[in-house]
């Protein structure tokens, strides 16, 4: 069974159907998203409509949760209109309809299945938290802190945007990278594609992919994103602080 | 009802991109086929473009009526908003809010329209349009691509935005960079209203000289291409005249770049430019006698009527004028000078190294400095002994130093704007008693020539000869104008020094 592993969407719808395409391509069977479906780019209600459409399954990362604190009419929007970097979030609250909300809420943040008999945990950071990174760099005494379930063969997250695959104390970790908001200086998109071929064997690689990154730059300008800069997806590159 | 309105590029399977919108929740129904005929108006500088509003005359198909749109907000526009009347059928000039409308673009559009209903029941109008255009003069319809248009009632701009965004990226079915005005032109091999200037035509601070020069010819082939069509069918008397500006300019640059362009070509080049230059300024003199016959007949006392034998007399000699320049501008060897101006100096001289080529921004400032020059030596001179030619000499000099500002402007971020104002001051003071007097010997010699024929009635001469007092008097005017305003030349000298020279060289623009 082949498994394509998206995450980090960032509301670039035509970075998702870039990725989905791709994923077409692939003859991938199933499609799972790690997180981080929405925020800080222009098509936020696009990318939830294909998702739900396509009966996607996904956890939801550390922006929807924030999100999700703006639901309704409340003050924090105002507040947080005013930090620059939660701006993004705001604009992001005034496109959604109560469909769009309904199925933000009924993300969960971890999921777990067995594909193939094979245990499989998807998350966004890390299986403590939303916030936390798992980079490259990853070891077993790591891993070990996560106090993961001892039956879990295959540890899917995101959030960090930087992808890669590594086996890591007998468990395969697998960080998707970023759909639509690359940051390690390639601007092709990334997502990660898994081979499951019985309990024992499952081979993992990283797909990077172009978009029509200047769509993408060009609904940034019109639809007015707070504190999208265009640049930055152009060179796949974050030059400021989260 | 105001509405939003796009229009994508219909490529591709039109069942992909139905069965995809189902999938994702969208109900497509017909509502039936439409077929109309229209014309899009604007002025001749292209100001309702400008401003986004496209004036749409339009047939569906039994009568005519006015639509007004624009491209974000295409809208069925209050009645106050559009000419009462309804449009000519056959492109005629139309006249609204004062100002002289013409035909831009001919629209035929057969069209299928449905209802799209999104899942959160927001309805659309979705239309799959097969369209073809044709310039005001052209016989032939050229047809566009399949286009496919999307509208919604006002206020809901981000659904119009969302299921663009489903067309674009999931179905591959391109957006317009335009709207159907815009793409229209494109297919019909026509320039956008008004005729902006190209951004590849703008000089940029790292231009040698050669490359300037070459860029401004360019320019100025852009504008007489751009009029040509409006000129020969006689449209607005404007089209005429920037033809004659943009000839001038591109005389004026050959003088000024000339070394650098090849002395011989740009020589040659000016020679054709003076031929059609000849043909240009025959029509356009006759538009302004007319124009200020008119104007001065209602100023004279008694307001005595244009004798009819005056009014036919310069028609007939602007038919003739017109017609010797319709064949000129339609033919070949007016082709081959926009081709010769479009193609001289394309590439940098072979004969220099780069070290030694001239930028264009270090030699602007001595190119105005030595424009300013020439009449600074005028100045010198009294004003009230200067001759009519001396002073359509002095005219010519401002002229060129309006030109030389203008062609660096953009180079220098603007700073010339008030100094090309005070040449355009002088200019129209000199060139009002310039235009009398043409006009005073014109009518002495028209007068003759009725006098030959046998068709100078008294009533006639009585109106020449109160006519040609009425234009010595505005003569006068002038000149005291112009003696008044010739004092306050050292301020437009120092406009020009804070500008570029005496003072320091100004930055050149990003």
């Amino acid at each position: 069974m082949r498994v394509v592993f998206l995450s980090d969407i960032h509301a670039n719808f035509p970075a998702l159907c870039a990725a989905l395409d791709r994923a077409r391509l692939l003859k991938a069977e199933r499609c799972i998203v790690a997180g981080d479906i929405v925020g800080g780019g222009p098509h936020p209600v696009e990318v939830i409509r294909l998702l739900r459409e396509r009966s996607v399954l996904a956890v939801g990362g550390n922006v929807e949760r924030k999100l999700l604190s703006l639901r309704g009419k409340n003050k924090r929007r105002k507040r947080w209109l005013k930090r620059p970097h939660c701006a993004h979030l705001v604009w992001t609250a005034r496109q959604l309809g109560e469909a769009e909300w309904d199925w933000l809420a009924a993300l969960p943040a971890v999921l777990e299945m067995d594909l193939e008999s094979v245990p499989v945990q998807v998350v966004h950071g890390t299986p403590h938290s939303d916030e936390e990174y798992i980079f490259p760099s990853v070891t077993a005494e790591a891993l070990q802190r996560f106090e993961l379930d001892p039956a879990v063969r295959v540890l899917v997250c995101g959030h960090s945007h930087i992808p890669f695959t590594k086996k890591v104390a007998g468990i395969r970790v697998i960080n998707c990278g970023a759909v639509g908001r690359p940051v390690d200086g390639d601007s092709r998109g990334a997502f990660a594609v898994a081979e499951f071929n019985g309990p024992t064997s499952v081979n993992a690689r990283i797909v990077r992919f172009r978009y029509a990154v200047n769509d993408l730059v060009a609904d940034l300008e019109e639809r007015a994103v707070p504190g999208a800069r265009g640049g930055e997806y152009l060179r796949g590159v974050k030059l400021r602080g989260v | 009802m105001k509405a939003v309105e796009r229009c994508f590029l219909f490529m591709g399977s039109q069942r992909r991109a139905w069965s995809g919108l189902a999938a994702l929740g969208y109900h497509l129904e017909a509502v039936g086929a439409e077929a109309w005929r229209g014309t899009y108006y604007d002025t001749h500088s292209g100001s309702l473009f400008r401003r986004s509003i496209r004036l749409l005359g339009v047939q569906d198909p039994a009568e005519w009526r006015w639509r007004i749109a624009e491209p974000a907000t295409a809208a069925e526009a209050p009645l106050e908003e559009i000419p009462e009347d309804p449009p000519p059928p056959d492109d005629a000039p139309v006249t609204w809010r004062g100002q002289r409308l013409l035909p831009v673009l001919r629209v035929r559009v057969h069209q299928r329209v449905f209802k799209l209903t999104a899942p959160s029941g927001q309805q659309f109008e979705l239309a799959l349009v097969d369209a073809a255009f044709a310039r005001p003069m052209a016989r032939e319809w050229v047809p566009g691509r399949r286009l496919l248009s999307l509208s919604i009632p006002e206020g809901q701009a981000s659904e119009v935005a969302v299921i663009g965004s489903f067309l674009r990226d999931l179905f591959r079915i391109r957006p317009l960079p335009g709207d159907l005005l815009v793409y229209g032109l494109e297919v019909a091999g026509a320039h956008l209203p008004g005729a902006p200037v190209p951004a590849e035509l703008k000089l940029r601070p790292d231009d040698t000289l050669r490359q300037a020069g070459h860029k401004l010819l360019v320019r100025q082939a852009f504008k007489m291409r751009a009029n040509v069509e409006g000129a020969r069918m006689d449209l607005d008397p404007e089209f005429v005249h920037d033809i004659r500006v943009a000839t001038r300019r591109a005389r004026f640059a050959l003088r000024l770049f000339g070394d650098e362009l090849g002395a011989a070509d740009a020589a040659a080049l000016r020679d054709e430019l003076s031929w059609i230059a000849g043909l240009l300024g025959q029509v356009r003199d006759l538009d302004i006698m007319q124009q200020n016959i008119r104007r001065y007949a209602v100023e004279l006392a008694g307001r005595p009527p244009v004798p009819a034998a005056i009014g036919a007399h310069l028609r007939r000699c602007r038919t003739d004028a017109l017609d010797a320049l319709d064949d000129a501008l339609g033919g070949e060897r007016f082709q081959r000078i926009l081709t010769w101006m479009e193609r001289i100096a394309e590439g940098e001289r072979p004969d220099l190294p780069f070290d030694q080529l001239r930028r264009v921004l270090d030699a602007a400032p001595p190119l105005i400095h030595a424009a300013t020059a020439r009449l600074q030596r005028w100045f010198k001179r009294e004003p009230s002994k200067l001759e009519p030619a001396q002073l359509h000499r002095i005219r010519i000099h401002f002229k060129r130093l309006r030109y030389t500002c203008e062609f660096f402007n953009d180079l220098f971020g603007d700073v010339f704007a008030e100094a090309i104002g005070k040449c355009v001051e002088f200019q129209d003071c000199l060139g009002e008693h310039q235009d009398a007097q043409v006009a005073q010997a014109r009518l002495r010699e028209m007068a003759d020539r009725l006098a030959e024929d046998g068709g100078a009635t008294t009533e006639t001469l009585i109106f020449v000869g109160g006519m040609i007092q009425q234009l010595e008097g505005v003569a006068r005017e002038c000149r005291r104008r112009f003696e008044r305003n010739w004092k306050k030349f050292p301020r437009l000298i120092a406009a020009i020094d804070a500008a570029t020279g005496s003072g320091p060289v100004p930055e050149p623009a990003s």
